[in-house]
């Protein structure tokens, strides 16, 4: 069955405001020098060459070389440096 | 929201610290939850971290460490926390302030008076002239250098120009000197100065007229009453620059000057007492003449006539004289005049 285009657009929308006000999932902006994470809950490793945070359902991670933090406030996180990867993962309960 | 007072708390006053202990990511943790703020962290080891943060945010993060941390306080800055190290300095503020008051001093004050051109006048003269009006070492920098200037060529008569300028502390009187006859010609501006007519002062026959400087008015021979216009001080002008107005003629007021030679008839009366005859007569002529006719006045012709009615006798006559005649009178200018 397809679906009416309307249908489709009004999906989008309400993915966008979900993403928008949702304070529980963790949100990144980054490219390969630098990268902001928001809903930042718990620092767990933060060092030259990774940075871990609980980012609410997900911890995100870092890795790369020279990392700094301009930013860590409000669960907002400024992160600089050579990034060379990030992943997203659930702590084992 | 929250974020700009954090940012406003940074400039401040911001702390940078180092926390040394095991598992730093734990007290960080703590801190985010408790809304301290970060700025700038470094990770220096495994054991150890520093960071900016703001001055109260150190005193709650103080709370948190208890005896699990150590905190190190490295370095301070921001905008409140240098006014109150400033203020604290107190010699400082007084070297400061010393200094803006010797700036000012300079600035303000009147530092060197110098006097440039004089030959024939004694510098400390001027300089001395020049305090009287006002302009002294250690003077207001504000004091009226047109007082000062006229005063100066007032006080001189061999000062023909002068001009007091300041540059900077330095107060610099140039004059330069006449090197003929000055006082003529400072004299005859003074008088300049005044603008009026020369009028008749009394009733005559105008014989000669030379005029210095204005419009002579009566033609030689005529006769004048007292008070009538012989140089007028208001000479017509035709302008001829572009600016101005080539149709209208304008009225330039000066100091009327001249020389204007009369005959002046002096008429005279009175009444011979009882024996008296033409020898006394004449005597009392003589002594009229000594108390009524001015000094200066050249005597042309006299007449002597006896009139006799019911036995007394009246004596009259004239005497003519021949004299500079004319008075100085001043030209009111109106308002709305052309000038």
């Amino acid at each position: 069955m397809v679906k009416p285009a309307a249908y489709i657009c009004l999906m989008r929308i309400s993915e966008e405001l979900a993403l928008d006000f949702d304070i529980l999932s963790p949100k990144v902006t980054a490219n390969t020098r630098f990268a902001i994470i928001e809903n930042v809950k718990k620092a767990i490793q933060i060092s030259d060459t990774s940075v871990v945070v609980d980012a609410g359902r997900f911890y995100v991670s870092f890795k790369g070389q020279n990392f700094k933090v301009g930013e860590l406030m409000e669960g907002r996180m400024e992160l600089a440096g050579n990034i060379q990867s990030m992943e997203f993962f659930r702590p084992l309960d | 929201m929250l974020g700009i007072f954090s940012q406003w708390s940074f400039l401040g006053h911001w702390i940078r610290i180092r926390i040394d202990g095991f598992q730093v990511e734990k007290l960080l943790s703590k801190a985010i939850s408790c809304g301290i703020c970060f700025k700038h962290m470094e990770h220096i080891s495994e054991t150890s971290m520093e960071a900016d943060i703001t001055a109260g945010d150190f005193e709650l993060l103080q709370k948190l460490t208890r005896n699990k941390y150590r905190l190190t306080l490295i370095n301070e800055g921001g905008i409140r926390f240098r006014a109150v190290s400033f203020k604290r300095k107190k010699l400082l503020i007084c070297g400061i302030m010393v200094f803006i008051i010797s700036c000012a001093a300079q600035n303000l004050f009147i530092r060197e008076v110098d006097v440039i051109g004089c030959t024939a006048i004694d510098e400390n003269q001027v300089i001395a002239c020049a305090r009287e009006a006002g302009l002294y070492k250690g003077a207001l920098k504000g004091f009226d250098a047109e007082k000062v200037q006229n005063h100066i060529y007032e006080s001189f008569d061999k000062v023909v120009w002068v001009k007091v300028e300041t540059r900077g502390g330095y107060a610099q009187v140039r004059l330069a000197e006449a090197q003929g006859k000055s006082i003529s010609l400072k004299e005859s501006h003074k008088k300049m100065k005044k603008p009026c007519h020369i009028v008749a002062d009394c009733d005559c026959y105008v014989e000669t007229v030379r005029t210095y400087r204005g419009v002579r008015i009566v033609e030689p021979g005529a006769f004048v009453r007292k008070g009538r216009i012989i140089i007028s001080g208001k000479i017509p002008v035709e302008m001829s620059t572009y600016d101005e107005d080539a149709d209208k003629t304008r009225i330039l007021k000066v100091h009327a000057d001249g020389e204007v030679i009369a005959r002046v008839p002096y008429y005279y009366s009175f009444y011979l007492n009882h024996g008296e005859g033409k020898k006394e007569a004449e005597a009392r002529v003589r002594t009229w003449i000594k108390e009524n006719v001015p000094k200066d006045a050249q005597i042309l012709n006299k007449s002597l006539n006896f009139q006799e009615k019911e036995n007394i006798i009246k004596v009259y006559g004239v005497v003519e004289t021949r004299r500079q005649v004319g008075e100085e009178k001043e030209i009111i200018i109106e308002n709305n005049s052309n000038r």
